[in-house]
């Protein structure tokens, strides 16, 4: 029981505590809506991560396989551009006058198959269907369709992805049409065209 | 999802499985204190919206932050912190906004005289009242008489010394009298 001895109005007091005791609750999507954003969390920690192993590997990186920059004045930029036209030149005479090399064969490097799964959130009110389209189904439409939540506002997909990263968006139907829609939670990239999509970087279950 | 053996579990056992990679049995914390914590951020920040978007952030930043939860026994106290911070910070960018209702004295003045009646009237009253108070107070006043935490507790979730905190519960009691004199007496 609450200590209202230093209170010389405890009934009017009890009054406002009362009123203001009252539930008050979100709509409910709210759960959705928090899962979703944690769920890009949790892709965006996988991939600073992947960021920083990345930068990681390559500080300790023999100084042959490590990336240099090199900043070039413009006359000793132009100096090594006419230096490679010239090697480049050299070497196509010199290569014309031999035997055509067999063609190399690109082995294929065995690597291990190490998939997750992934799941895709999209909260969309106005949706009436939504379909998942990435680089991992060749930005096939209507392949990967989302299902519906409960809560009519939220939809999700759970797509099994290899390691490594990906990009894609959603294609969203509602009543003015289609339209693409990149992931507004997670790191976007636009290409050439201008179209953006988000990316997902997968790391390999250990 | 596949939650349903997780709900029953204290709440350490589901930050472990958080923390392992299991981040849908975060959905189960969200669940155990969404709405406790919506009551508070509601009348701290009065607005049901504002409190959707303080509880959203809290958790997501509890999310992230959840490997550096101490005592993951307590995460519900833990949260509480981070909910705090996050109303005391959605408060003061909206106050710099000035997003709020206008609120001055002649609307108050007639609030008060010539109010309709119904629960529903005195509770906006109340709230309104509750408006008024130094978000400090209001705070305070909140934590120890409407969400019944101890003076330990409440000092623990904002950092603040217990006798400030007495402090401000007793203004803001002696301030919601005075604002809502003939309104719940």
């Amino acid at each position: 029981m609450m200590d209202w001895n230093d209170e010389p109005d405890r009934a009017s007091v009890d009054k406002i505590v009362n009123h203001l005791r009252t539930p008050v609750s979100l709509d409910e999507t709210f759960d959705v809506r928090v899962m979703s954003a944690v769920h890009a969390a949790a892709l965006a920690q996988v991939d600073a991560q992947h960021v920083a192993n990345e930068s990681s590997a390559e500080a300790d990186a023999p100084w042959w396989r490590k990336r240099y920059t090199l900043h070039l004045s413009a006359w000793s930029g132009l100096a090594l551009a006419a230096s490679i036209f010239g090697i480049m030149l050299i070497g196509a005479t010199v290569m014309s006058r031999t035997v055509a090399a067999p063609a190399v064969q690109t082995a294929a490097v065995a690597r291990p198959v190490d998939a997750r799964n992934v799941s895709f959130i999209l909260v969309d009110d106005s949706a009436r269907q939504v379909w998942l389209v990435g680089d991992f189904n060749g930005w096939s439409r209507k392949q990967l369709p989302l299902t519906r939540a409960a809560n009519g506002r939220a939809w999700t997909v759970s797509v099994s992805l290899q390691e490594g990263r990906h990009e894609y968006a959603f294609i969203v139907a509602d009543e003015n049409g289609e339209h693409w829609v990149a992931d507004p939670l997670t790191q976007q990239v636009e290409d050439d065209f201008g179209t953006t999509s988000s990316i997902v970087r997968v790391e390999a279950t250990s | 999802m596949g939650n349903g053996n997780l709900s029953d579990r204290p709440d350490a056992s589901i930050v472990a499985a958080v923390l392992t990679g299991n981040t849908d049995a975060y959905s189960v914390l969200v669940c155990r204190y969404r709405d406790a914590y919506t009551r508070f951020a509601a009348h701290m920040l009065g607005s049901l919206e504002d409190a959707d978007d303080a509880l959203q952030l809290a958790f997501v930043r509890a999310f992230r932050n959840l490997a550096q939860c101490r005592d993951p026994d307590r995460f519900g106290s833990w949260l509480y912190q981070i909910v705090v911070n996050e109303c005391r910070t959605l408060a003061a960018r909206r106050a710099k906004r000035e997003r709020r209702m206008i609120h001055n004295d002649a609307h108050m003045n007639a609030a008060s005289t010539n109010h309709p009646a119904g629960d529903q009237a005195l509770h906006d009253e109340i709230q309104y009242a509750l408006s008024r108070l130094e978000s400090a107070q209001r705070e305070a006043f909140l934590l120890r008489h409407v969400e019944g935490l101890s003076y330990e507790e409440i000092s623990e979730i904002t950092g603040d010394g217990i006798s400030a905190l007495k402090m401000r519960v007793k203004r803001a009691t002696a301030r919601l009298r005075d604002l809502l004199e003939g309104v719940v007496t």
